[in-house]
């Protein structure tokens, strides 16, 4: 089942609404969640995230259950890592200590964080950066070193917001590689505005636009209507048809 | 075990040695006005000074903790662990340098009192921790909401100002929240009024508390506490202002009552001496005394038949005096010979002529006490005499009259003193 979200309504204020009756299910394996700027992207993963709670409608996770239930909510907020847009490295750690200290903060303990951010680093190809300051990193490995610290608690599922926003294409084909080569066991839902890298990274595509879902699938039923091109091109042109009718 | 944040992370770690420098520097500087000798209440309570220091780390490196958090709040916000979790991991460490540091000040402080009866107060060491909290709070507030350039260096300045300012207004009851006042408290016969230990450590404890809530806020939480976590601290923080400072309305510039005299150990007769027992067991007070007072006997002057080491005035039947701990025998002798010359000051009667022969007249009979209840204690010319003489030849005159003409003459002065009808008495001829 993946993520079972159900009639799902959110806004900031209680005159707006980003979200509303949105309802829609993110599968196990590689989902990319695309939207312009504005769609609600941020939002629907934070309140997958439980860092928000919506007004009304569900989030349920197989296996996790659903967000906010005060005596589920350290399982569940282990179970699903969130790397919002705007983080960054953590000042005066090391990459290792980062991670390590993601780990923590996901509830494990001192000697398990230590233990397991090496693999983590690993994962995400920063093993001969680990004793580098995190924030002499580049853009894209603090972004992996993000990534990293998702890893390192042993969640099942890793939402990631834009993070290959402002990244140039080599630092984006790296990090496309690592959400390929992620462990199986790991389910993944990373939003983005960007196309390129959607048929060859992802299973499933979601489309998101003020803050409904005008298509949700594989990628293949996504691409379909435009076979004849090329894999990123037919992502491209299948992408336009929702953002431009909305526009 | 490795701790999950290393120690050249954090800010405590390396301020404390700064800080040590200060503790040490004014310690050393300022040794003999701060030492406190033999009187626990006094050493602990002054040690309040050295807040300065300890709550200058204890903010800054909560600042530079809230610096850490703040970098940290977007990954911190999905965190499995509670907010109380990671806020602790972020404050333990200001908190225990501030301690570490206020410890040793302690330690200066008190470094001549071991050994005297009772020992560290509790409630003072509560109140301090209470106060480190408090600054550590203020520093990591600052950290959690403004760049590092801006709140390092505010959470110094908000730190030592809170404490220097409050100590320095004369709203009283300002004073109590910010606790340096304590530094006031105290001689050996009054003691520290608990009711500042008690109001610093309340307000800095929940004050702290407002302020972590402010720190955690997030206007866009699922979590109703956290959403509206700015106006809930800072209401609350106003209210527990306000609580405080009504409960320091009644209290004075320093933190001192009188020391209950049941606590006094009495002993002896004519006179009886009572003393307090740090009084007593670190000196031979009382057996000075004594023998000051059968000296002055001897020449007629006669003294209350109970003595009691208090700020009080004297009575007919109680001869108050202040009485140190480890007080030398000259000092002794000033004290209680001051003691005897009375308490009020002398009366101005209404010409400059006359308030110099009264001033002179007090001072030939302080001098004659001085010389007669120092006779087999200590050379007179030791002991510090309360009034400067500038008669020489009364006090010459006087010394040539028999001696009970000379008692009769300083106790007949020392009444006229504050007595503006009765003139200059002549000294008696030889």
């Amino acid at each position: 089942m993946g993520i079972q979200i159900d009639e799902l309504t959110f806004g900031y204020r209680r005159d707006h609404t980003v979200l509303s009756g949105l309802s829609t299910v993110f599968p196990t394996g590689a989902s990319v969640l695309l939207g312009p700027n504005g769609a609600g992207k941020s939002t629907l993963l934070g309140l997958v995230a439980d860092t928000l709670r919506p007004r009304t409608g569900t989030i349920n996770i197989e296996g996790l259950g659903e967000p906010g239930t005060r005596g589920d909510r350290r399982r569940y907020r282990r179970g699903v890592a969130w790397l919002p847009q705007r983080s960054g490295a953590f000042p005066g750690l090391t990459a290792r200590e980062h991670v390590a200290y993601c780990g923590w903060l996901k509830g494990l303990s001192r000697a398990d964080a230590w233990a397991r951010s090496t693999a983590a680093l690993a994962a995400v190809d920063l093993t001969t950066r680990a004793d580098a300051r995190a924030t002499s990193l580049s853009g894209g490995q603090i972004r992996r070193l993000g990534v990293a610290g998702a890893l390192v608690s042993g969640a099942q599922w890793i939402l990631l917001d834009e993070p290959t926003a402002g990244l140039d294409p080599a630092q984006r084909a790296r990090f496309a590689r690592v959400i390929q080569n992620l462990p199986t066991e790991v389910s993944v839902v990373v939003s983005t505005h960007q196309t390129e890298d959607v048929a060859t990274t992802y299973d499933h595509v979601t489309v998101l636009v003020d803050g409904r879902v005008p298509f949700a699938g594989s990628v293949a039923s996504f691409t379909e209507p435009f076979a004849d091109l090329s894999p990123a091109e037919a992502v491209t042109a299948s992408y336009a048809r929702f953002t431009s009718e909305d526009d | 075990m490795r701790p999950i944040t290393p120690w050249r992370s954090r800010a405590a770690a390396w301020l404390l040695a700064p800080g040590l420098l200060g503790v040490v520097a004014y310690s050393v500087q300022f040794a003999d006005e701060t030492t406190v000798a033999g009187y626990w209440p006094a050493a602990m309570a002054g040690s309040a000074i050295y807040l300065v220091f300890s709550c200058g780390v204890a903010a800054t490196a909560g600042a530079w903790e809230g610096k850490r958090f703040r970098a940290a709040a977007p990954v911190i916000e999905s965190s499995s662990r509670s907010s109380a979790a990671v806020v602790t991991d972020h404050l333990w460490t200001p908190l225990a340098a501030g301690l570490l540091l206020q410890l040793v000040a302690v330690a200066l402080m008190s470094r001549d009192t071991w050994g005297a009866p009772s020992g560290p107060s509790p409630l003072v060491g509560l109140a301090f921790a209470g106060i480190l909290f408090f600054h550590s709070c203020v520093g990591f507030v600052l950290g959690r909401w403004l760049p590092p350039v801006a709140s390092i260096p505010l959470s110094l300045l908000v730190s030592y100002s809170w404490l220097g300012f409050t100590w320095s207004v004369d709203y009283f009851p300002l004073r109590y929240l910010a606790g340096l006042v304590m530094a006031d408290c105290c001689s050996v016969e009054t003691t520290l009024d608990i009711r500042a230990p008690a109001i610093a450590t309340a307000f800095s404890l929940l004050a702290g508390c407002t302020l972590l809530v402010i720190a955690v806020a997030r206007r866009s939480s699922g979590d109703r506490a956290r959403r509206f976590g700015l106006q809930i601290g800072a209401s609350s923080f106003v209210v527990i202002t306000l609580v405080a400072l009504t409960a320091g309305s009644g209290l004075g510039a320093a933190p001192i009552v009188d020391r209950p005299q049941a606590q006094a150990i009495c002993s002896g007769a004519a006179p009886t001496i009572c003393l307090f027992p740090e009084q007593r067991d670190t000196d031979d007070s009382q057996s000075v005394i004594r023998k000051a007072v059968e000296n002055l006997g001897r020449s007629g002057i006669t003294v209350p038949s109970t003595i009691r080491a208090s700020n009080a005035p004297s009575t007919l039947d109680v001869l108050n005096m202040i009485v140190q701990v480890r007080m030398t025998d000259a000092d002794l002798l000033h004290s209680i010979t001051t003691s005897l010359l009375g308490d009020a000051e002398v009366a101005y009667c209404g010409t400059e002529e006359d308030d110099a022969e009264r001033r002179n007249d007090a001072a030939v009979a302080n001098r004659w006490l001085i010389d007669v209840a120092a006779e087999g204690i200590v050379n007179a010319d030791h002991v510090e005499p309360a009034l400067e003489l500038d008669g020489p030849d009364v006090l010459r005159a006087l010394r040539r009259a028999p001696v009970p003409a000379q008692a009769a003459w300083v106790t007949a002065t020392i009444d006229r003193l504050t007595d503006c009808s009765v003139g200059h008495i002549a000294v008696p001829s030889s």
